[in-house]
């Protein structure tokens, strides 16, 4: 009887002690130091910036892995000036590591792309909004629009849809200006990083997303800069003029939806 | 017995004790560990080019990021198919006479035990030792097996994968399967397209077939080129009755006391294909597609055929003639006729029956 007592009077001893680190442990884990800036109210502060301005252009210089069949895993990369004059207007100059260029323009009414290499272009009609545009460039024709996610002024609930938590690394100040580190994930198993700059506008000057349910877990990284939020938006930035001898095609998927529709309908 | 039981006690509440501590651990050093709590060491902070841990890493691609990477990555697809071929049956080699290590060593673990059940507890724990180590050896074996058969299969998948690639098939090919293999049946159906390069031309008439700058194969030499030997090494083949030979991805036709480079005779039948030829995919099965020249795999070989309509290229060889027809842009090329689509951001080349007629 003594014996039992004892024992557990050392059991209640002993869980006492190691419940009271775990649980001041915990506590600290959910609250912030007070030296570590939060992550998410940068990254909402950054969103919301992009999200609101009337019109801006950066170039992004970005490159990613490909991860070939053999496991090797090679970087392509590109630099794209782009110009979004909101509601209405983009144009994206690429030109891709290879020297391809390249040309994306939504100009209200239709969005048109150009090949220099091959001088072809495609137009298709699409008039609204930019976000509607870019919507459909990316879903529909497939157009390759790295972070277009930014582009759209509907960045923040985007980035609440995709189930995002971040997290904040360190002032890294190896930068133009030095810029707050962020690392977020998604709920979709996709990692990103974020460096925002500290002073001035609250605007991305790296990106790195990291693939990291694919194999050999890929990632694209992009350095932002010359942002300019007063770049000269006039119209004949946003009008396409076919270069000479530029021959127009078709975008493939409303070749297929085109197709698909009359052999429905009419049997043709 | 006082103290007996308290150790016991000790003992019970000390694993606890370890769990919760290594539990707790990674979650404190993940967030009050230096520099923000991010380790900077890893395999690419490293900067080497060489790393220990690459062979885990297995190819995948599908991304539209990565269209342009694995479409060029394809030309030496062959070559790497092969390679792998040969690398997953050592693999597989290995892990048989690993495994079968395994189960003997398995075997003779369990014998002994039983030999030794009613031996002294001394040598019991000894042996436990000893068991524990051997176990603990195997059980490295193990997931080392496990880890190269996760890869094998990795690797497989991403093939796979990357096949899917190749084929070109990633957007919506199913939309257009059932008519194209209509177009597929209609074109092969008509006896007057079976076989012929173009139409209806008749074999062995080259010399309309390429443009002037056209070359064929590796060896350079344009279309329509005569030389008064062939290489050593080349096969004869037959193809509409006609007599052709065939060396490094070069045609010849006996020409008078020469011999003419000619495209690719449909209808030939060569014991391999060019290292840089793809697998494309369209209505009608897989074929294998290299600098403008279809081949369909056969038991005696390849055959030189006439795509069906609705098979993706993405890159057609220069000497392509453009044409337009109703002002519809078209490209021909060896008597094969495409239209080019902007997929996604690259333009494309869809295979079409003659427009023109």
């Amino acid at each position: 009887m003594k014996k039992r007592r004892w024992c557990r009077a050392l059991l209640l001893v002993t869980l006492t002690v190691i419940t009271i680190p775990v649980l001041s442990a915990q506590e600290q884990g959910s609250s912030q130091s007070p030296s570590e800036p939060e992550a998410m109210p940068i990254l909402k502060k950054m969103s919301n910036f992009l999200a609101a301005a009337g019109r801006f252009s950066v170039t992004i210089r970005d490159d990613y892995d490909v991860v070939q069949e053999s496991g090797q895993k090679i970087e392509f990369g590109e630099i794209r000036n782009v110009t979004v004059n909101r509601p209405d207007r983009l144009r994206i100059d690429v030109e891709r590591s290879d020297g391809q260029k390249g040309l994306v323009i939504f100009d209200g009414k239709a969005i048109t792309i150009y090949s220099a290499d091959h001088n072809f272009y495609a137009t298709t009609s699409r008039p609204g909004t930019l976000d509607q545009a870019i919507q459909y460039a990316l879903d529909d024709l497939k157009i390759r629009m790295p972070l277009a996610l930014m582009l759209l002024s509907t960045l923040p609930s985007e980035l609440d849809k995709l189930g995002v938590s971040a997290d904040y690394v360190e002032t890294t100040t190896i930068t133009d200006v030095p810029c707050d580190h962020l690392a977020a994930r998604t709920a979709g198993g996709v990692d990103f990083q974020v460096w925002v700059a500290q002073r001035g506008e609250p605007l991305p000057r790296r990106i790195v997303i990291t693939y990291k349910d694919e194999n050999g877990q890929p990632q694209f990284r992009a350095d932002l800069s010359e942002w300019n939020l007063a770049p000269d938006v006039s119209d004949a930035l946003f009008a396409f003029n076919p270069p000479n001898g530029a021959e127009r095609i078709q975008f493939l998927a409303e070749a297929r939806s085109a197709a698909a529709v009359p052999a429905k309908g009419d049997n043709k | 017995m006082i103290r007996r039981s308290l150790l016991t006690v000790i003992a019970i509440q000390t694993i606890p004790i370890f769990v919760l501590f290594f539990v707790s651990q990674p979650e404190a050093s993940g967030r009050w560990g230096g520099g923000g709590g991010y380790s900077r060491e890893g395999t690419a902070s490293r900067g080497e080019f060489s790393s220990g841990r690459a062979s885990s890493e297995s190819a995948g691609s599908g991304s539209r990021e990565q269209e342009r990477g694995s479409t060029e990555q394809t030309r030496s697809g062959n070559q790497e198919n092969r390679q792998s071929t040969t690398s997953k049956n050592q693999e597989q080699r290995q892990q048989t006479t690993e495994s079968q290590t395994g189960t003997r060593q398995q075997g003779a673990n369990s014998r002994e035990t039983s030999r030794q059940t009613d031996g002294q507890n001394a040598q019991q724990s000894h042996q436990t030792n000893e068991q524990n180590v051997q176990q603990s050896h195997q059980t490295n074996q193990q997931s080392a097996e496990q880890s190269r058969q996760s890869y094998g299969q990795n690797a497989q998948q991403s093939r796979q994968n990357y096949g899917q690639n190749a084929e070109q098939s990633r957007q919506s090919y199913g939309q257009n399967a059932e008519q194209s293999r209509q177009n597929f049946a209609n074109n092969y159906g008509s006896s007057g397209s079976s076989g012929a390069w173009s139409g209806g031309a008749s074999p062995g008439n080259w010399g309309g077939y390429y443009a002037g700058m056209a070359t064929a194969g590796a060896a350079g030499l344009a279309i329509g080129a005569t030389v008064p030997k062939l290489p050593l090494e080349s096969t004869p083949i037959v193809a509409q009755g006609n007599p052709y030979y065939y060396s490094g991805g070069v045609y010849y036709a006996p020409q008078g006391s020469n011999y003419a480079v000619v495209p690719p005779p449909r209808g030939a039948v060569i014991p391999s294909i060019p290292d840089s030829c793809i697998t494309v995919s369209g209505p009608g099965g897989t074929l294998n597609y290299a600098n403008g020249v279809f081949y369909q795999p056969g038991s005696n070989g390849y055959k030189i055929v006439e795509p069906p309509p609705g098979i993706l290229i993405t890159s057609l060889p220069k000497g392509a003639v453009t044409v337009t027809v109703n002002t519809v842009k078209y490209l021909e090329f060896g008597g094969v006729w495409y239209q080019p689509f902007y997929s996604g951001s690259d333009v494309i080349y869809q295979t079409v029956s003659n427009p023109t007629g």
